[in-house]
């Protein structure tokens, strides 16, 4: 049993190493010098009027979906089992299993889904298949290797998690999961490379997109990073989601309050756990923004400023539910301590906070106007909400939004905790001062952002970023301390109303739609350029569809996405369920 | 039960914000074919209207040169002035360095698109780099892939702007055309591709005989081509009164067809008029046209959109007839339409309007047109 330990090691040393030996294996040195196709607008087959960008596009998105899903729960999973082992609480280790149940149903799935997303690429943009293949050659061979390996680790983690619970096996049972989280890692970050890839080529001739480079050269494209972090953080939120939205299932499904308890101290992880991966997800957001702009400042501006910039609009409304229906769900959870009550009275202020930050981020700033319009607001901006619009406020929402969520969080924590050092009260004293301060630099360099140039605005932004994140820290590590040895309420299990059980639920189908939504702007800002400067997309498809078009694709979508979800849930509940009479 | 609760609440949310997504501004996209236009015969008036066009369309120059700061603003900013200030400024070291006058800015502006770090005003450097790389892309090359004449059209739009006769070379039948692909992202309306639809698009037969309208507000452009040359013709267009025919005044034809055409469809254009027969083709008998049933059809057999602002055309030739209901009664809207000259507008002119409706129209057109107009809201 020592071999998966030896073997995950060898990869991980191999892999840092030598990168490209890993990523680009195979590989030999470039001598195909042909440039990129350009096929013609009568070059992409036409099949019975089926719209091929409509097909690809569901088909990438559903498998984005599922292979999101799959690759985030074993991640948790496992820091759910070391928990298990650290605390030497069962309950995270059945958690940690009941997870990767769920994943069980979705992953065949997800390779099925696959099979269709290659399958109408092949068959509807033949030519940009064949020139991603001349770019990535080997790599996509060890792709579909990985991909075996990782259903075989997946099912030996599944399988042996009773054979190897207890004592030193544990230790094999979590190698293999380490083994299953880099392997599915690995995919992840190569598909990323070839998504990047299209984005910011590299490793080809700027002009004819000849390849000139290795495979590790057009790996490691300006935008792959930014995409990796975002992706991994965004995985981590989204996985939280769902299992939530698992728990939430189980949770009003279940007569048992004994189960409901199980299912009710589950969704609250899961809501923790997909809170703590979308806390630092709008600042890899902007280090993937930046990134764009950097590399092409028409891109960043067709982004931010062009005809994109109403759909961060609507990505302003899903957060805004996300971030309302988090809170709700939290503090409908003040009800499960008996202290609880005492902290309910700061609940709406929060809301107030919350609430504000939302509108602030939805109001927005350019608008499409008819010029009989613009006479009668007497201008292209309102004169009062236009301010609302730019970065800066923005900037500002966001960040106290962050704090706000995380303030709900540390209520409940600290509902069922009573310090008892001797410094509690100054302890308390520093926090309250920390949360003054630190809003006090959010809102002063949000009014920074207004008084200088617009090149400077961004930069106001990092001092907010980092108000935020340290407020967070620092308040963990005084609660870290503070309560050390707390005297412990009881937290009562299963005592939630079934609404905030739909506020969790929330979650899983608003971050959906979100990646939908952001899965769209991405592609969307290649403009009408299969690989962005290299091959033109001279498909009939080559436009951006409209918001409401995009809006009906992405509804679809998600509503296929959940459909399947929700029935994975059932499946799972009915697995569990045995017929009256047998044991 | 929990499945069906479960699955109609992610159905209210998921509908909500698809219907969320339609109710904000729909831009909608350019889904026409690509269409290449020659510029052979284009003067030096149809190549500023063209970079002009280039300035705001393909070459994406507005995207920073505007007010946010990201670039200088090319057309707020005193060319006049700032060409010369950068020739002689000691920073820059390139192919006008130190030199004076038109063919120097020409150079100038040339290099500023192949080269844009070549020089870099100062404060608009890429961070870090203390004004010696410019963030600007270069503009021959993908994305944007203007060609030579697309870049010698924009230098003289720049140089106009900056009271300089342009000195770029005129295209000739050699030249590359010029592409005009579809916007990817929105466009404020379809790339027109055929001479037709551009003159039905912008209305020219409401006021000049085309298309058997008769209209005689402009002069009959059947035999274009004999009294002028592509570029005469494309300066009329673009500057209708610098030179107006005989028998004809100025001030009636729009101005702004230069900012409102893309720079393909002028040509294309251009070109199909040239093309015309000297004399226009014999008209059908008005009594062999089926009669309009839709109100859509009247308007668009009588042309009433060419010079009233209806279906969005925002032709001022004759008064806005929006909440005309509310102004007129049905029978003095139906007065005005046959007897369009017994009372005229406020700010309008007399003997515009064609007094021949009462022949033309079937009695249930003109009832289909009366009522339209009567409950047309403001």
């Amino acid at each position: 049993m020592r071999i998966p330990v030896l073997l995950s090691l060898a990869i991980a040393a191999f892999a840092l190493l030598a990168p490209d030996l890993v990523l680009a294996a195979g590989e030999e040195m470039a001598t195909v010098l042909e440039g990129a196709p350009q096929p013609s607008r009568l070059d992409y087959p036409m099949i019975g009027g089926v719209s091929a960008r409509t097909v690809a596009w569901s088909m990438a998105q559903m498998h984005l979906f599922l292979a999101a899903f799959v690759l985030a729960v074993p991640l948790f999973a496992i820091a759910t089992e070391l928990m298990g082992v650290i605390t030497r609480d069962d309950r995270y280790d059945n958690m940690a299993r009941e997870f990767m149940k769920i994943t069980m149903a979705a992953y065949s799935l997800t390779a099925l889904v696959g099979g269709g997303l290659l399958l109408s690429l092949l068959v509807f943009y033949p030519h940009l298949m064949g020139y991603m293949v001349k770019v990535f050659r080997g790599q996509m061979l060890i792709y579909a290797a990985l991909f075996g390996l990782e259903s075989i680790t997946l099912y030996v983690y599944f399988y042996s998690w009773d054979a190897l619970r207890r004592g030193n096996r544990k230790y094999y049972h979590m190698s293999i999961g380490l083994m299953l989280n880099t392997v599915g890692l690995t995919l992840m970050f190569i598909a990323n490379a070839w998504v990047s890839f299209m984005m910011s080529p590299a490793g080809v001739d700027a002009t004819t997109g000849a390849v000139t480079g290795t495979i590790w050269e057009a790996t490691r494209n300006p935008l792959w990073n930014p995409l990796n972090l975002h992706r991994f953080l965004a995985n981590i939120a989204y996985g939280g989601a769902i299992v939530g939205g698992y728990a939430a299932y189980m949770f009003l499904a279940e007569k048992d309050p004994a189960k409901k308890a199980h299912y009710d101290w589950m969704g609250y992880t899961s809501n923790f756990i997909a809170i703590l991966g979308f806390i630092p997800l709008p600042f890899a957001g902007y280090w993937l923004m930046a990134e764009i702009y950097a590399y092409s400042q028409q891109m960043g501006i067709t982004a931010m400023g062009g005809i994109l910039a109403w759909l961060f609009i609507i990505q302003a409304v899903l957060i805004g539910t996300i971030m309302l229906a988090a809170n709700y769900y939290l503090w409908s959870g003040l009800m499960r301590t008996d202290r609880g009550a005492q902290y309910a009275k700061y609940v709406k202020y929060i809301a107030v906070v919350i609430v504000g930050g939302f509108l602030v981020w939805v109001t927005p700033h350019t608008l499409i106007l008819t010029a009989d319009e613009i006479q009668r607001l007497g201008g292209t901006h309102h004169k009062i909400l236009g301010p609302l619009g730019i970065m800066p406020a923005k900037n500002t929402a966001v960040n106290l939004m962050l704090v706000f969520t995380f303030m709900s969080f540390q209520l409940f924590y600290r509902s069922s905790r009573v310090p008892v050092v001797k410094w509690a009260k100054a302890g308390n004293m520093a926090v309250i001062a920390l949360y003054a301060v630190g809003i006090a630099n959010i809102v002063g360099a949000g009014i920074y952002g207004y008084i200088t140039p617009t090149v400077y605005k961004v930069g106001a932004s990092v001092p907010q970023v980092v108000s935020t994140l340290s407020i967070i820290i620092f308040a963990v590590i005084i609660d870290v301390f503070m309560l050390r040895g707390a005297r412990s309420e009881k937290v009562h299990w299963g005592r939630m109303t079934e609404r905030s059980q739909y506020a969790l639920f929330v979650l899983p189908v608003a971050f959906t739609w979100l990646m939908g939504l952001m899965g769209y702007i991405r592609s969307s800002l290649r403009t009408n350029w299969h690989v962005y400067t290299i091959m033109k997309d001279n498909s009939p498809e080559a436009y951006i569809p409209s918001i409401g078009e995009a809006g009906n694709v992405i509804t679809a979508i998600t509503l296929g996405f959940m459909a399947i979800m929700v029935f994975v849930f059932w499946l799972s509940r009915l697995g569990a369920t045995k017929q009256k009479g047998t044991s | 039960m929990t499945f069906i609760k479960v699955m109609g609440f992610s159905v209210v949310l998921l509908a909500f914000y698809a219907v969320y997504a339609q109710l904000l501004p729909q831009v909608e996209p350019d889904r026409s074919a690509p269409v290449e236009a020659s510029t052979d015969g284009l003067d030096m008036a149809g190549m500023i209207a063209l970079g002009e066009m280039l300035f705001h369309g393909k070459g994406t120059c507005t995207l920073c040169h505007n007010d946010l700061g990201r670039a200088p603003d090319l057309l707020q900013t005193d060319l006049a002035a700032s060409f010369p200030e950068r020739l002689a400024d000691p920073r820059y070291s390139g192919v006008s360095a130190g030199k004076t006058g038109a063919k120097a800015v020409e150079g100038y502006i040339l290099e500023s698109m192949r080269a844009p770090s070549a020089y870099v005003v100062a404060g608009f450097g890429k961070k870090g780099t203390d004004d010696t790389v410019s963030p600007m892309p270069v503009v021959d090359a993908a994305p944007i892939g203007l060609s030579s004449v697309e870049m010698n059209a924009l230098a003289a739009f720049l140089q106009d702007r900056a009271g300089f006769d342009p000195t770029v070379p005129l295209p000739s039948a050699d030249d590359t055309p010029v592409a005009q692909t579809p916007d990817a992202g929105a466009g404020p309306a379809p790339l027109l591709t055929s001479g037709q639809d551009i003159v039905d698009e912008y209305g020219c037969a409401a006021c000049h005989d085309l298309n058997g309208s008769g209209a005689d507000i402009g002069p009959s452009l059947y035999g274009i081509g004999k009294r002028m040359d592509r570029a005469q013709l494309i300066e009329a267009v673009i500057d209708p009164n610098a030179t107006i025919a005989p028998g004809f005044e100025p001030g009636f034809m729009p101005s702004d067809f230069g900012d409102r055409m893309r720079g393909a469809e002028l040509l294309t254009l251009a070109q199909f008029l040239l093309e015309l027969p000297d004399t226009a083709p014999a008209l059908p008998d008005p009594s062999a046209l089926p009669v309009a049933t839709t109100v859509t059809e009247v308007i668009d057999n009588y042309g009433c959109a060419g010079c009233h602002d209806l279906e969005g055309s925002g032709a001022e030739v004759g008064p806005r007839l929006n909440g005309l209901g509310a102004r007129l009664s049905p029978d003095g809207i139906r007065t005005a339409i046959l007897d369009p000259n017994a009372s005229i507008a406020e700010g309008f002119e007399a003997g515009l309007m064609p007094d021949d409706f009462a022949q033309q129209m079937a009695d249930s057109e003109i009832d289909l047109i009366v009522d339209y107009l009567v409950n047309l809201p403001e």
